[in-house]
């Protein structure tokens, strides 16, 4: 293999890697802004018209980074992903599981966007239940990172991975409770 | 003691960050702030050998060029390794001049 193959390779190394990174934080910020909108979790930072718009333009930070960290390991020879890996989940030859569930991520993300972007289209229920499944997509971004992220090995990245994790989930619980709560007054 | 009571508050506290833009520049702000640093420690950091996914670990070739030397050229995630013994051998440096 000819040095500049190895360096080019390198290269579509250190952009996947990044941009993974990059995009797993800004979409820990949309998904950090929308579960607040409802019990107001963030009212002390912000009001929630800002929120709001924040969490819409989050998708201008992640989707871009998202598409080109999926397009810098489909153009790295050592990464060894083809483009039915990005379609069919659990089929590359190596971490067969870790790789998976970031195949499982880009579709679940790609039914949100399609959903968000023809809202119109959809009743509130339908939009909502498409919506929700982005809860599952980023856990399943996150997995992905864990398992097989090599910068997430870092024990200093690892920690503030778990970290933001452990704040996601507690707004996560917030926003259910709240949920609960809205449904029991309503019954009420 | 004096029964004194501080105003009552009418609303909430107002939040820190009121500008939408502000707050969307800050959002970008980190997230390009993380892609440049991990840029940067990606490069300085282009191995970790305690990442759990190593795909090209397996691609070892060894190569025995003669009896009494032994290398082997390991192509890992993002380098190439040449171990081996270094043994100096006096077969191989026979000329042939052809006519």
């Amino acid at each position: 293999m000819s040095l500049s193959v190895l360096q080019a390779g390198e290269t579509l190394w250190i952009v996947a890697r990044s941009t993974g990174v990059a995009s797993l934080i800004a979409l820990s910020l949309s998904l950090l802004t929308g579960m607040a909108l409802r019990p107001k979790s963030l009212t002390w930072l912000s009001t929630n018209r800002a929120l709001s718009e924040l969490h819409s333009y989050a998708t201008v930070l992640w989707l871009p980074l998202g598409l080109a960290h999926v397009v810098a390991l489909l153009f790295d020879p050592y990464a060894k992903v083809g483009l039915a890996d990005l379609v069919i989940p659990f089929a590359v030859s190596y971490g067969t599981f870790a790789i998976g569930l970031g195949t499982i991520s880009v579709e679940l993300l790609i039914v949100v966007l399609v959903a968000a972007w023809s809202r119109s289209r959809l009743s509130r229920g339908q939009w909502l239940a498409f919506h929700r499944l982005s809860s599952v997509a980023f856990a399943a971004a996150f997995l992905h990172g864990v398992l097989s992220g090599t910068d997430l090995a870092y024990p200093w990245l690892m920690g503030i991975a778990w970290l933001v994790a452990g704040i996601l989930t507690l707004f996560g619980v917030e926003r259910i409770r709240h949920a609960l709560r809205s449904v029991s007054a309503a019954l009420a | 003691m004096a029964a004194h009571r501080e105003p009552t508050r009418k609303g909430a506290a107002a939040p820190l960050i009121r500008s939408s833009v502000f707050l969307r520049g800050l959002a970008t702000a980190t997230t390009l702030t993380s892609l440049g640093g991990m840029t940067s420690f990606a490069a300085t950091h282009v191995q970790n050998t305690a990442a759990p996914l190593q795909p090209s670990a397996s691609t070892t070739t060894a190569v025995t060029p003669v009896a009494t030397g032994t290398t082997a050229t390991t192509t890992t995630r993002r380098s190439t390794t040449i171990t081996g013994a270094t043994t100096t051998t006096t077969t191989a440096r026979t000329k042939t001049k052809s006519s």
